[in-house]
């Protein structure tokens, strides 16, 4: 009888000889992704379409090409049927299943994490801090990609049914989709049931491979795999939305007040001409809604991660938009902020004229400035605390940057933009600006890595500045020996702002095309020079102190 | 002696259907056990529980000692299980085959191997799908023969095979029955008259009977009496006689305990003189022909 190892190793090779062919496309298709990065990084552009929709593919096909060696693999000792030679031979399951992971590990995970470090290496990131991260890059990888490939290939005898599995995966994913769009809470808090749905996709998978490496129960196995599917649906369609946003942002507390105060800015309302249209999409209305923003502390910024609108109509109905996302921040120097809320176009005409009473509902993140550090924009290079590196592209007014498995998120620059050295189109200055400096701002995600097969992450910062009713900003260039100012906010709390808007008359709230905000503005006279609007930022309480 | 294979009360069900109905079997150590039955009559399923690829719904089964529902891994290094829609590894060169499971078995006997490689004419740099069926049979049975299991079971191995492989089949098992417990399914009696040294008959899931096939073959007879007048068909006779017919002056009946001294004493004393009797040996064929269709009549 071959030794424990050696069964496990016999099994392998075994599998090895046989699995070579879907093992050499898998690796050579990651092998030309990893070829195709560094041009990747450059963002030349390739001639011809096709080649280009192919490089672009080239994550789904290795995608496709790991699933079907890993349904293969586990199919080459099929554990659904009572006619298979295997099953009367004196292998033991666990051997088995661990010569089966042993490939995977060395067919799937190494190629990648090899190819992942070499790319590391080859853009002049540090390796071995990265190890951490490219491991749970693997973990994640493991979880999406490889946990589902191995149970389809447990509970399905051939690439057929396998495909078929693969298809209702699909048509799943499609259903989940279609939630989104009737269920608009669920819009903006999808992920509020991720942790249930995640425990219960890794309890059936695991459940589903173990039955059938012990016991053959396809059928058991195929009905676990069901059941958490319609598990997992029901979790999404009967979760209580409301309460879980009403739950992720409280009501205020002398422990987490609210940041700043927003309140309807009465005075500003959009016009509208003859001629003008107003801005619609499809059979919606996009209403834009004038906050005031005032008090918001030194140091301190909020996203306003998403608004819910009530409104009383005349005729006694409540109309609602349910929770919607955004992720607008506010920063020190802001005085203004428009969310926008769409609604059918149906509902609007027949309340647009009259006097609505209107109480808004506010999501807030709330962040702390930290030490900020000045860093210069040398030539056209920069770096960024933390090891991110940025290319300044002039002609987009970003910087391009590239960092190490994770977005430098959450990210605030600042900088004295336009200056004298670093001027703007004419085009752009014929409103005077807001009193706000330049900024960029991220305030999503943190800086867990995500699953991403390249472990160079790209990103942009754009820094810009808004004008003067704030309700539309331009991308400023950034010239080179510009002083940036760069922050890692810190996350404080989460906190809702109930609104009473009062009354309020839809139509006011509608921008049209050209936008016509009343009242209108003394516009900068053509020919004044974009340096006049040199703004020399203060150094002023609100600004994250320099290390 | 405890018997290679024994089940108690084995039942299973599919649905409504009882594929086995409280069977109760012992295959004792080193026979040649054929399980005989027609088409449906529940013979894959018994091999299916015992190699534990099914449950059964009710009932025990023991194999090598060992419960049937715990056969797995390692109890299989002393089992040669060969069916006839096993689904071998097609990709595999023959020789690749016997290669790969070489290492799994530690009684692995490689001269016996090169033995039955040759016995069988195995071509070793074929695939396995490229082999016909009854090569893919013979393939089977060395992989499963090479290790000197101590039960070798084979469910309909004959099927479909012409009488060539039959015939390199049989002999192969017979050969390997000194060492091994032979335990294998057919519907083709003639095929295990042959070598079986014990038969059991199944049929609609019970079993008709299980014995020795020496005493089988010693207490059936098929008993045809002629008398010198016609006679009625007598009323009262023996439960052992089976399928009873007159015709003119002739009776003709199976003796299912058929005795050189009692039989002929028995017939004397029921029907008096006889101007001639004759009391045939039967085929394995004839004797389960009989059994099934008093069985039949019976239910």
């Amino acid at each position: 009888m071959v030794p424990n190892l050696s069964q496990i190793l016999h099994i392998f090779s075994k599998d090895f000889r046989h699995h070579l062919p879907e093992i050499l496309v898998s690796l050579c298709v990651l092998i030309t992704f990893a070829v195709e990065q560094p041009r990747n990084w450059t963002g030349q552009p390739l001639e011809g379409r096709f080649l280009n929709g192919l490089l672009n593919a080239l994550p789904v096909l290795m995608i496709l090409a790991w699933a079907f060696f890993i349904v293969r693999l586990v199919q080459g000792e099929s554990l659904v049927g009572d006619r298979q030679f295997w099953i009367t031979r004196p292998y033991q399951w666990h051997k088995l299943l661990a010569a089966k992971l042993l490939s995977i590990l060395l067919f799937v995970h190494l190629p990648l994490f090899l190819t992942q470090f070499a790319l590391l290496k080859i853009a002049n990131f540090p390796v071995a801090s990265s190890i951490p991260g490219l491991l749970y890059v693997h973990l994640l990888f493991l979880f999406a990609i490889v946990l589902p490939s191995i149970t389809i290939g447990t509970i399905t005898s051939g690439i057929g049914q396998a495909s078929l599995a693969l298809l209702a995966v699909f048509l799943l994913m499609l259903g989940i989709v279609l939630l989104l769009t009737v269920m608009p809470d669920m819009a903006f808090a999808p992920d509020a049931t991720d942790a249930v749905q995640g425990v219960i996709y890794l309890f059936a998978s695991v459940t589903a491979i173990l039955v059938q490496y012990i016991y053959r129960k396809t059928l058991l196995s195929r009905l676990v795999v069901v059941g958490a599917v319609v598990s997992i649906f029901l979790v999404i369609a009967l979760a209580p939305y409301g309460k879980l946003i009403n739950r992720d942002f409280p009501l205020a507390t002398k422990a987490h007040p609210l940041p700043a105060q927003f309140t309807l800015d009465r005075a500003l309302s959009f016009g509208h001409a003859e001629g003008h249209q107003p801005n619609s999409y499809g059979d919606e209305v996009a209403l834009e809604i004038p906050f005031q923003v005032a008090k918001l502390p030194d140091k301190t910024i909020v996203q306003i991660r998403a608004i819910k609108l009530d409104l009383d109509l005349p005729n006694g109905e409540h109309w609602t938009s349910h929770w919607r996302s955004l992720y607008h921040s506010v920063s020190p120097g802001r005085t203004r902020d428009w969310p926008t809320i769409s609604m059918k176009r149906a509902v609007f005409n027949r309340f647009k004229n009259a006097p609505v009473r209107a109480h808004a509902s506010l999501g807030l993140n709330v962040f702390r400035l930290g030490p900020g550090t000045e860093v210069l924009l040398a030539g056209n290079h920069l770096s960024l605390p933390g090891g991110a590196r940025c290319l300044n592209e002039p002609s987009q007014s970003w910087l391009k940057c590239f960092a190490a498995l994770e977005h430098a998120t959450p990210l605030f620059v600042i900088a004295e933009l336009p200056s004298a050295a670093c001027p703007v189109s004419q085009e752009a200055t014929t409103e005077p600006w807001a009193g706000s400096p330049a900024i960029f701002a991220d305030l999503s995600g943190d800086s867990t890595p995500g699953l991403d097969f390249t472990p160079i992450q790209q990103f942009n910062i754009s820094l810009a500045r808004f004008y003067v009713f704030e309700d539309h900003e331009i991308r400023l260039p950034i010239c080179p020996e510009t002083p940036l100012l760069v922050s890692k906010p810190e996350f404080l709390y989460s906190v809702r702002d109930e609104i009473d808007l009062g009354e309020v008359t839809l139509l006011n709230y509608v921008p049209t095309y050209p936008r016509m905000i009343v009242p209108p503005i003394q516009r900068y006279a053509p020919g004044a020079t974009s340096d006049t609007l040199s703004w020399n930022l203060p150094r002023g309480s609100f600004l994250p102190e320099r290390d | 002696m405890t018997g290679a294979i024994q089940t108690e009360a084995l039942t299973k069900r599919f649905g409504r259907l009882n594929a086995l109905d409280g069977l109760d079997l012992c295959v004792p150590q080193g026979a040649v056990h054929a399980l005989v039955g027609p088409n449906g009559a529940g013979k894959t399923t018994l091999i299916k529980i015992l190699m534990n690829i099914f449950r059964a719904s009710s009932g025990r089964a023991s194999v090598l000692g060992f419960d049937s529902t715990k056969i797995s891994g390692k109890a299989f290094a002393s089992i040669g299980y060969v069916s006839e829609n096993q689904q071998l590894p097609g990709w595999m060169l023959v020789g690749t085959f016997l290669s790969y499971l070489r290492p799994f078995y530690p009684t692995w006997d490689t001269q016996l191997e090169t033995k039955l490689i040759r016995q069988f004419d195995l071509p070793l740099d074929r695939k396995l799908k490229h082999l016909s069926r009854g090569m893919r049979m013979k393939v089977a049975l060395a992989s499963s023969l090479a290790f000197r299991p101590r039960l070798v079971v084979l469910d309909e191995p004959f099927s479909g095979l012409d009488p060539m492989v039959r015939d390199e089949l049989g002999k192969a098992l017979v050969e390997r029955s000194t060492d091994s417990t032979i335990f294998l399914s057919s519907h083709d009696l003639a095929e295990v008259e042959g070598f079986a040294t014990h038969v059991a008959f199944l049929d609609s899931g019970r079993l008709r009977l299980s014995e020795e096939m020496p005493s089988l073959s010693a207490r059936f007879r098929e008993v045809e009496l002629t008398f010198a007048a016609p006679v009625a068909s007598p009323s009262n006779l023996p439960a052992t006689w089976l399928h009873l017919s007159a015709s003119d002056s002739v009776i003709r009946f199976v003796d299912s305990a058929f005795n050189q001294e009692t039989t002929p004493a028995e017939v004397a004393r029921r029907f008096g003189p006889v101007r001639n009797a004759t009391f045939a040996p039967m085929t394995l064929r004839a004797i389960f022909l009989a059994i099934a269709k008093s069985s039949r009549s019976s239910s």
